[in-house]
């Protein structure tokens, strides 16, 4: 257990050093969570990273192969190392903790927006422009969509919640009303 | 109330007007995983400890373990209405209970909501569960008597207000009993300047058992100024851990402006064991017998509550009596000894006693109160004296005399007396004496009244005698209550009147 959180902690602080900008993180992190979602949904491919009975050298040349031009070159490296070593299964919480660290050093705020309807791009543009300039923070947004809300929106900014969805306040009406 | 249909409307349509207010602003977090009552959760960076949280489906927990990584929380509701990757919110209070004379004949869970089915508790106040106890400047030694109306109580282990006094014994040996009795006796103060508030904590107890005690209660007028707070045995462990807490919290409310409260928690052990479990669940590491670290702690922070307060504080005080439940007689076990290092004092009941047919049993030699003897009235302080060494003899001898056929004379007198010593102690249940009354019938049996009297009719004597103070002698026991004391022309007067009873008897 303590020899992963070291592990874990190598590879994102390798991965945090590298990045020096809000493009670089977005790069690294989009990378290593489509990584991590092909390992999830494709279960050859999970087999074929894991397996013992394959030479790492293989996997690292057909790894390189299929990635080279999507990812960044120091993810590319990094991700080498964790196949050669046999580590994928700390991915999800390398991720993890690489976006906690480069939040920090790069001041990201993390945004999720929930609206009632499938907002168009010039509104979510608008959003995420006036966030931006609101908590005078580089934003990672992401907009997702629930029926439930009925109207309003819903805005995280990292551990805060702006609710202002019609859903809340009927709930918070009915609760006055009924007087509990 | 006779209300209209197009006055709902009126009042619906005032209230959604105000719906468009401020947009909600909570600090948030995820939960990670669910399971045995605890919850971890991300996010949550600010949150306090013992802060109540919300989770959804109305269902609230306490934040208790605030790690690097997460946040452990129990849960007060409903662990299945909770999934995984569900919104926590922060509350940004502790959590807090209603307090005040509003709670009174009430049934309330311990996070005060009404249990009993008489609506809403519209108490003005509120009081968080986790207060610090009170300083040694803010105190004053216990100098007023809490009478529980037991005679073997109020005359060998009294009580005073303030105390902290431990009940404690095996299962069925009538634990309770004695509390629910020392509440019921406190509806004479009732009638005096100084009434006693009472609150009964009920941990991890059968339902139909507490139904049956309110009942009681009610049916003795005791609910008038009781409050019973309940976490039952079916409740979820961070529920029975809090009750206590809780219902300290509304009985502080009574020495803090000034009343006297009495607070019953029966039983501490079941909270330690709510409390065990929630700490194992929580991943903290386990001690002796399995219990974390600080249970000491969980007990001693409680009790050192109970207090009198100095009278630039109002002179308030909050009783308690903490129940205990034994294995097989073992004190020495971690939670019993504990619990006998912190409170006052400790009123022992002994199975064999109690089998034997000595109800209250109540185990004279193993009991004590460190603190109750400069709260009892003098008249009682002369007489108990003289119990205490009449059945400390009696104990002695009481094994010899059974190998021994031929005693000598004043052994046998002694043995004699101590039988009926023992014989007077007895008490049923639900039928608390008044002070001057156990004054009385102690006063005589110590005089050697009752030496002749057979050991069979002694109760019948103790009926006769007290009916006969109370028709013809109402004077000498009105100046046991209004002066406190036997002085020597009461005692030749109560002596005429013990003797001309014994004539007619």
């Amino acid at each position: 257990m303590k020899q992963n959180l070291k592990k874990i902690n190598i590879y994102s602080n390798l991965l945090n050093d590298a990045v020096n900008s809000f493009d670089d993180f977005i790069g690294v992190k989009n990378g290593l969570d489509e990584f991590n979602s092909s390992l999830k949904n494709d279960l050859s491919i999970n087999t074929f990273f894991k397996s013992k009975t394959i030479d790492s050298k293989e996997k690292m040349s057909l790894f390189e192969k299929a990635v080279s031009n999507s990812m960044s070159v120091i993810l590319v490296e990094v991700l080498k190392v964790v196949i050669e070593n046999n580590d994928i299964n700390l991915l999800k919480d390398i991720a993890k903790n690489f976006t906690l660290l480069s939040k920090k050093k790069l001041n990201i705020a993390f945004v999720e927006v929930v609206s009632s309807n499938e907002m168009n791009s010039d509104q979510k543009d608008d959003i995420t422009n006036s966030l931006s300039e609101l908590i005078k923070k580089k934003i990672d947004i992401n907009f997702n969509v629930d029926k439930n809300l009925i109207g309003g929106l819903k805005i995280k900014v990292d551990d805060t919640l702006y609710d202002s969805s019609l859903q809340t306040k009927l709930e918070n009406a009915k609760s006055k009303l009924v007087g509990v | 109330m006779d209300i209209k249909t197009n006055e709902i409307g009126d009042l619906l349509r005032s209230q959604i007007k105000n719906i468009n207010e401020n947009v909600d602003v909570n600090e948030v977090g995820e939960v990670l995983e669910i399971g045995d009552g605890v919850a971890r959760t991300s996010g949550l960076g600010s949150v306090m400890s013992s802060e109540l949280v919300e989770f959804p489906n109305n269902v609230f927990g306490m934040a208790l373990n605030l790690e690097e990584e997460n946040v452990g929380a129990v849960l007060f509701g409903d662990s299945s209405l909770v999934k995984e990757g569900d919104t926590v919110k922060r509350t940004g209070k502790v959590v807090e209970v209603p307090v005040g004379k509003e709670l009174l004949g009430r049934v309330v869970d311990p996070l005060g909501q009404p249990m009993d089915g008489k609506g809403p508790i519209n108490a003005k106040e509120t009081l968080p569960i986790e207060r610090k106890a009170l300083g040694v400047m803010q105190r004053f030694p216990v100098k007023e008597p809490l009478q529980t109306g037991l005679k073997s109580i109020d005359s060998m282990i009294p009580i005073g207000r303030g105390q902290r006094e431990l009940i404690i014994g095996d299962r069925q040996t009538g634990k309770s009993a004695i509390a629910i009795d020392a509440i019921i006796n406190q509806k004479s103060t009732h009638s005096s300047n100084s009434p006693v508030y009472c609150v009964y904590v009920a941990v991890g107890q059968k339902a139909s058992t507490v139904a049956k005690l309110v009942a009681e209660l009610e049916a003795n007028g005791a609910m008038e100024y009781t409050t019973v707070v309940v976490a039952n045995a079916s409740d979820p462990a961070p529920l029975q851990y809090i009750a206590p807490y809780s219902g300290c919290a509304m009985g502080e409310y009574y020495r803090d402006n000034g009343m006297h409260g009495l607070i019953v928690y029966d039983d501490l052990s079941k909270q330690a064991t709510a409390y065990r479990q929630m700490s194992l669940v929580l991943r903290r590491p386990p001690g002796r017998e399995a219990f974390p670290g600080d249970v000491f702690y969980l007990h001693s922070r409680l009790l050192e509550r109970a207090s009198k307060l100095s009278e630039d504080l109002g002179s308030g005080s909050l009783t308690a009596l903490p129940v205990i439940e034994t294995q097989e007689g073992d004190v020495s076990a971690y939670i019993p000894t504990n619990v006998i290092s912190i409170t006052d004092g400790q009123i022992y009941l002994d199975t064999n006693l109690f089998n034997g047919g000595v109800r209250p049993a109540v185990d004279v030699g193993l009991s004590v109160s460190r603190v109750g003897g400069s709260a009892q009235i003098k008249a009682m302080k002369k007489i108990a004296g003289k119990l205490r060494l009449d059945l400390a003899q009696f104990r002695e001898l009481e094994a010899f005399a059974k190998f021994a056929s031929d005693l000598d004379e004043s052994t046998a007198a002694q043995i004699t007396r101590g039988r009926r010593m023992v014989e007077i102690l007895k008490q049923n249940q639900y039928v608390p004496m008044t002070t001057e009354k156990q004054v009385a019938i102690i006063y005589a049996a110590s005089q050697g009244y009752l030496d002749d009297i057979e050991l069979e009719s002694v109760k019948e004597f103790e009926i006769g005698l007290l009916e006969h103070f109370e028709s013809k002698h109402s004077e000498c026991l009105e100046e046991i209550n209004s002066s406190g004391d036997i002085s020597d022309d009461l005692g030749k007067k109560m002596n005429k009147a013990i003797e001309e009873f014994k004539k007619s008897f």
